[in-house]
């Protein structure tokens, strides 16, 4: 057990240190520059090349690198070319607007999915089952903008029920940003549910065919204490893989969602930033979503040994 | 019973008389379609009929967030649209008559044998921080701007000044080495900023001295301005006592934002939009005739096949631009083959036939240049992604090449590769894009901006040397205030481009706004240096 979660938690460091690796190459060979711009593209070049050497992009590749890790690992994930504000600056008002953001959407994934999953695989084949495997296909199916710009026009421009995008902050009360947050998550819950109902469906129907679940019926136990207590929390632990997942698109994968609703989220930030070749803030933003991606997966696998007692006496889970 | 209200007897001044019968002509000149006309007169009649009202908030929507608070360096129109109002500018371009006036200052005279422009500056300016302006602020800004490190685009535009002089506190003497035309439209774009503030503007909280103070930007949020009440001109002074800024990316949810009322106006959107909202009665839409903003294709001649003016010719023929403006601008736009329209004093009428749709014409070129049926040929358009007009006329002229036996690619990339690729590598054959400034004086026209050589910006690669006596006329247009002899330089500079074709120019194309009813006194700007200090709230 102390070995699994040592081992664990030591593979983050050479994931995060290849991923630093990878983002600033990625961002270094993308054709374009930020000193052009910004200047724009009727800037005299001697402009333009004051611009560049200002912010050390004449520098080699090599000490760009060496600099930028040098920052991080004082904290400072660098500073806007364009807005020089800060990356944590940034970060730190346009996460939260995520966060909420991917939580409600979790919520409304969780609200469709679990029930709807339980009820497709406690009664496979039945009318229900084939309607929700059909609505997942329609969910999966439809792009997130066009259902996004369709729930803007009916609960926004014909209803007027909810702003028609727009972030309205906390410090503006919470139901003004519950009404702000609503679309966009019914928008991104509604794509992440499908996802998560199949995953659930299909982890319950094996879980329930299995011996014990025979044995616990057979046993005399009542269905709802077989379907909660034995069936359900077997049938989480991969479903609990896919959440972890699901929450690191959520987290990182908001950007069509906050455009379409303009929200001033991470997904935007991040963005803006690689259109912009604004290299600082790209690579920072993007080191900061690989490692809470990472940082959640790792989450998820510490979780294992709490849902999986095979996982927490050290038997083979097939980990090890 | 409740009586009715008593009737308003409409009385109109001469002034406005006079501006009425002017914006008519102008829109009319510009060819602009009935609606546009309609529109504007709309808007400038809203903004002088009624008594304006003080208060309240105006949301704005625009397309994009900016990305600099540098008022010398960020370029972006979002910024222009926004900053106009936060500074003072030594002029300004009347969004209706196009003429460029006086703003800040209060009179430019040339002197000293025409090699000196004195520019009287007013007492009793104040800037957002207290701080009187002067001409040593006036001075500071201008010296700024031509400083290579300080990183401004706007160098190339004051670039003919050779050194700013102060005379006493409200007069300065700009020393340059003849008469240039295109310094007072280039202050249109100078925004004067307090010597105290230095130079490193972009890590700064704007301080200007115009209608609007700055509050705050949040990125990606909101850019957020307050009326500032002690504007030195009563005259043009803000009415609405805050202005927000909201970029939205998306352009149906912009346009939803309005329907739904949680926006005020929305400011340039695509023209194939107009139909819809001008047939909602909820919004009024104010369209710019089109006039500044013109179709161009940059056209790359250091490498084959655009070195040889047969084949650049070609591509002038090879655009019906009837068809797409009636169908890819909704008839807002006009063909044309100079970079000004009818309205303009410096429009040679003669241009305006020398470039159409003629597939035949374009074949017959190809031929001449070496390629007959397209065989040996090798071009293709480059197209920055999130511009979908430039896709369309890309598809169009590849099209027509097509139908003459080349199929031309069209590669599509992001923004910033696509300015990289035009303005660094040269890495392109043919690219289109909306260039502005045909509105203004030919003088800043000519001497700014992509297409036009000689400046260093030429992306086309065109040397002086490559059209005989083309310097030269813009020369004599640039240096002279007799306007007889500058149209007759400037006629003989587009008939020099028609010759030589360096780029064609296509069209000029509308430029679109929509807001809600209760906003009033909006007129929009051509060039995106909005004023929004005649804008006000009736409910």
């Amino acid at each position: 057990m102390a070995r699994y979660l040592i081992w664990r938690g030591l593979s983050v460091i050479p994931t995060l240190t290849g991923i630093t690796i990878l983002v600033f190459l990625v961002t270094y060979f993308i054709p374009g520059d930020p000193a052009r711009m910004l200047a724009g593209t009727e800037a005299p070049p001697e402009v333009v090349a004051g611009l560049r050497h200002q912010w050390g992009l004449d520098r080699p590749i090599h000490v760009r690198y060496g600099f930028w890790m040098a920052n991080i690992a004082r904290g400072n994930l660098g500073e806007s070319y364009f807005s020089h504000q800060t990356v944590l600056q940034l970060v730190r008002r346009a996460f939260p607007v995520t966060f909420e953001l991917a939580m409600l959407s979790l919520v409304v994934a969780l609200l469709i999915a679990v029930p709807s999953g339980i009820l497709s695989a406690v009664r496979p084949g039945s009318w229900f089952d084939l309607g929700a495997t059909a609505a997942g296909f329609v969910g999966l199916s439809v792009p997130g903008f066009w259902l996004g710009i369709m729930l803007i026009y009916l609960f926004g421009v014909e209803l007027r029920w909810l702003p028609a995008g727009g972030f309205a902050p906390l410090s503006g009360g919470l139901a003004q940003n519950l009404r702000s947050m609503l679309l966009p998550a019914i928008a991104l819950g509604t794509f992440a549910s499908t996802q998560l109902m199949r995953y659930l469906r299909a982890g319950m129907l094996d879980v329930l065919n299995a011996d014990y679940i025979r044995t616990a019926r057979a046993k005399g136990l009542a269905a709802a204490m077989v379907l909660v207590r034995h069936a359900m929390r077997n049938a989480l632990i991969p479903f609990m893989t896919v959440l972890g997942v699901q929450m690191g698109y959520l987290l990182g994968g908001t950007v069509i969602t906050e455009s379409v609703f303009a929200l001033p989220g991470m997904g935007r930030l991040v963005l803006n930033a690689i259109l912009n070749r604004d290299y600082q803030v790209a690579t920072g933003i993007i080191l900061l979503i690989a490692a809470s991606f990472v940082l959640l997966n790792l989450a998820v696998d510490l979780l294992y040994p709490v849902l999986d007692p095979r996982v927490r006496l050290g038997r083979s889970t097939g980990w090890e | 019973m409740e009586k009715r209200p008593k009737r308003q007897t409409p009385s109109i001044s001469r002034r406005r008389l006079l501006a009425h019968a002017g914006l008519a002509a102008t829109a009319a000149a510009a060819g602009g379609a009935p609606g546009v006309v309609r529109d504007l007169l709309r808007a400038q009649a809203a903004a002088q009929s009624a008594q304006p009202k003080r208060g309240g908030t105006l949301t704005v929507s625009q397309s994009v967030d900016i990305n600099t608070l540098h008022p010398w360096v960020g370029n972006l129109n979002v910024w222009k649209v926004i900053k106009t109002g936060i500074y003072d500018q030594l002029s300004y371009q009347d969004p209706v008559t196009f003429q460029v006036k006086p703003k800040l200052a209060k009179s430019f005279v040339w002197t000293d044998n025409n090699t000196s422009l004195v520019i009287a500056l007013p007492g009793g300016v104040t800037f957002h921080n207290g701080e009187k302006l002067t001409a040593e602020d006036v001075k500071f800004t201008i010296d700024s701007i031509r400083d290579p490190r300080v990183g401004s685009w706007l160098r190339g535009f004051i670039g003919p000044i050779k050194e700013v002089l102060v005379l006493d506190e409200t007069h300065l003497k700009i020393k340059t080495s003849a008469i240039e035309n295109q310094l007072i439209p280039a202050f249109t774009y100078v925004d004067i900023v307090p010597r105290s503030m230095g130079t490193d503007l972009a890590r700064r909280n704007p301080i200007g001295s115009g209608p609007y103070k700055f509050v705050e930007w949040i990125p990606n949020d909101h850019v957020t301005l307050e009326r500032n009440p002690a504007y030195w001109n009563e005259a043009r002074a803000g009415h609405v006592d805050r202005i927000v800024f909201r970029p939205v990316t998306e352009l149906q949810t912009r346009i939803s934002q309005l329907l739904a009322g949680d926006v005020d106006l929305v400011y340039d959107f695509s023209l194939q939009e107009v139909p819809r909202l001008r047939a909602d009665k909820s919004v009024a839409v104010a369209v710019v005739p089109p006039a500044d903003q013109m179709f161009v294709v940059y056209l790359n001649q250091r490498r084959p096949p655009f070195h040889k003016v047969e084949m650049r010719r070609a591509m002038g023929w090879a655009l019906d631009r009837q068809g797409f403006i009636k169908n890819f601008l909704a008839g807002l736009g006009r063909p044309d083959n100079s970079p000004f329209t009818p309205q303009h004093w410096a429009f040679d009428p003669k241009t305006e036939d020398a470039y159409a749709y003629n597939p035949d014409t374009v074949a017959k070129l190809l031929e001449q240049s070496g390629y007959p049926r397209g065989r040996g040929l090798e071009f293709s358009f480059l197209v920055p992604s999130g511009y979908p007009e430039f896709k369309i006329i890309s598809t169009l002229l590849q099209a027509t090449f097509a139908s003459a036996g080349y199929r031309p690619a069209i590669e599509e990339v992001d923004i910033a590769q696509w300015a990289a690729r035009l303005n660094q590598s040269h890495d392109f054959y043919a690219a289109v894009d909306y260039p502005p400034r045909g509105s203004t004086d030919p003088a800043l026209t000519y001497s700014a901006g992509l297409l036009f050589p000689p400046n260093p910006a030429n992306v086309g690669g065109l040397t002086p040397e490559t059209i005989p006596g083309y310097v030269d006329e813009l020369r004599k247009g640039a240096t002279t205030l007799d306007r007889g002899a500058r149209r007759a330089a400037y006629a003989k500079v587009q008939e020099l481009w028609l010759a030589y074709l360096p780029g064609p120019i296509y069209c000029h194309r509308s430029t679109a706004h929509a807001h809600r009813p209760h906003v009033q006194g909006f007129v929009p700007h051509p060039a995106f240096q909005q004023s929004f200090a005649d804008v006000w709230l009736a409910s």
